[in-house]
């Protein structure tokens, strides 16, 4: 990183915008759990929206909503359908 | 001493959508210096966010890229993304505009759209460019064919880890970045701001947007898109792909209890649109649109309507009463069949599409005293002869910001201001 961003400057700046900062690392925090849990769910097998929030005891809405990020990042893909719900799975190099 | 910078051009126009687009290249294909001031990250408006566009199902995309594109690389256009409008004031011959540049918190100059911050960034949010269906990072770029380019970091929700700065191949990202005021002085003003839709949690009946698997019109475009949350059209609750889909048309105008007593224009015509391309992806679901009355007015917009019926759209003449969450996750419907001696009803669909009202996205009010109409848009000083002259002489308006039009309306409107910009510039300069 370059001065202009330097870690003395930066630590200040998270003061200043310290509830910024926090919403930030809760978003973390709540991502990062959800994500986990999802991804260990399709890691191996394809599973439907319903299956995943099942199997994680979460909301299907909040699943679709972390699915489908996954998919635009890259990390799953849609697989066959099952009934009127169509499966995802995490792509091998996740 | 005021030291802020001042810029000068022809013409300075307030809006970025496809009205602000066509009424800049207009202008500027005569020869005039423009400038585009936007709110938002990218140009491009409500347009770039739609799917396809009524009568003619062309892509929506496919119309509006170029007119971005073409504005962003037309020498007599400036693009000033990420503005705020503080004042619009005439004077004499003279408009001068006070503007904010809000802060993108990395060097536009620098920043080359590699989309790296945007990989490394660990925050995820709910996507508003996608309807809140989808995620996005802290740092990213609005979407694929945003103009410019650039990314930006959403500061109210940036941990400021560094990650972003670690990789930015062009060191770009600062942090520190602070808002810029400076000074648009021009010889004309042209108000292309646009529409917002009314909220759908406004109506206690509707469920005050508590209900799963009741959308807007807007994200079920994004349903539609190519690029959308899901790439198909699924419900929201689940990922269920829907077997019946209703749309409620006049959910937010044509309602005195919303202070919209107007129609809204597009609505009835949208939705068939929508249910044409949901026809078209999901060949067996039931699509039925509720309605008061079909206001079909454009070129090939009737056609459009009866082709609608033909393919086999249910149009049920009717009041809706209420929406309740239904068995299974879809949508009880409860309402007043009017074909039917007026007798209550009652459906359940997968999803519920509200067709909401459309209201102006630009309040006037303290920042420039052209006069506003009873029902807030823009008031056209002569809507018959002129429907872009406004009460300020000098300053026009297009599109949207006037009152509800379609995109047809919206184009032609857009090159009669900039025709009137142009003769008032010719004329009186």
């Amino acid at each position: 990183m370059k001065d202009k961003n330097n870690k003395e400057k930066l630590k200040s700046l998270r003061k200043q915008r310290e509830a910024f900062v926090k919403n930030a690392r809760e978003h973390i925090k709540i991502s990062t759990r959800l994500f986990k849990k999802i991804k260990a769910e399709i890691k191996d097998k394809a599973m439907t929206i319903p299956e995943i929030a099942k199997a994680i005891e979460e909301p299907s809405s909040q699943v679709l909503i972390y699915v489908s990020g996954l998919k635009k990042f890259g990390m799953a893909v849609e697989k066959e359908k099952d009934g009127d719900y169509f499966k995802y799975q995490l792509v091998a190099k996740n | 001493m005021n030291s802020r910078k001042k810029l000068n051009f022809d013409t300075v126009v307030i809006g970025g959508g496809i009205a602000g687009l066509q009424t800049a290249i207009d202008l500027g294909d005569q020869g005039f210096k423009v400038a585009i001031i936007e709110k938002d990250a990218t140009i491009g408006g409500t347009m770039i966010r739609l799917s396809k566009v009524f009568p003619t199902l062309d892509c929506a995309s496919c119309i509006t890229t170029p007119k971005m594109s073409e504005a962003a690389h037309h020498d007599n256009i400036t693009l000033f993304t990420m503005c705020t409008l503080n004042a619009l004031d005439k004077e004499s011959n003279k408009v001068t505009a006070s503007i904010t540049q809000q802060p993108r918190y990395l060097d536009p100059d620098k920043c080359i759209g590699c989309r790296q911050c945007e990989y490394n960034c660990p925050v995820y949010v709910l996507d508003e460019e996608q309807g809140d269906l989808t995620l996005r990072k802290a740092a990213y770029i609005p979407f694929s064919n945003a103009i410019p380019q650039l990314a930006l970091i959403d500061v109210e929700n940036c941990s400021l880890c560094g990650k972003c700065a670690k990789v930015c191949p062009t060191d770009a990202i600062d942090y520190f970045q602070e808002p810029e005021d400076f000074i648009i002085e021009a010889r004309t003003a042209v108000v292309t701001t646009g529409f917002n839709m009314t909220p759908a949690d406004q109506k206690k009946e509707y469920g005050q947007g508590k209900i799963e698997n009741v959308i807007t019109a807007l994200q079920m475009e994004r349903i539609l898109a190519p690029h959308g949350p899901y790439m198909r059209a699924l419900r929201p609750s689940d990922g269920k792909e829907p077997e019946s889909i209703a749309f409620i048309q006049c959910a937010g105008s044509r309602d005195k209890s919303l202070g919209v007593s107007y129609c809204s224009r597009v609505c009835c015509m949208y939705a068939i649109k929508q249910c044409m391309l949901l026809s078209g992806s999901l060949p067996l679901a039931d699509l039925t649109i509720y309605y008061m009355d079909i206001r079909a007015f454009g070129k090939g917009y009737e056609q459009f309507y009866q082709n609608a019926k033909a393919m086999g759209i249910e149009f049920v003449k009717s009041k809706i009463a209420s929406i309740s969450q239904g068995a299974d996750q879809s949508v009880a419907l409860k309402y007043e069949a009017q074909e039917e001696g007026g007798k209550l009803a009652t459906r359940e669909h997968d999803l519920v599409v509200l067709s909401l009202g459309i209201v102006p996205e630009w309040d006037p009010t303290g920042i420039c005293d052209i006069a506003k109409d009873t029902d807030q848009f823009i008031q056209c000083k002569m809507p018959k002869i002129a429907p872009t002259i406004t009460s300020i002489e000098g300053m026009f308006t297009a599109g949207v910001a006037s009152g509800p039009k379609d995109i047809v309306d919206t184009i032609a409107e857009s090159g009669a201001a900039a025709m009137e910009a142009g003769n008032y510039m010719k004329h009186y300069h």
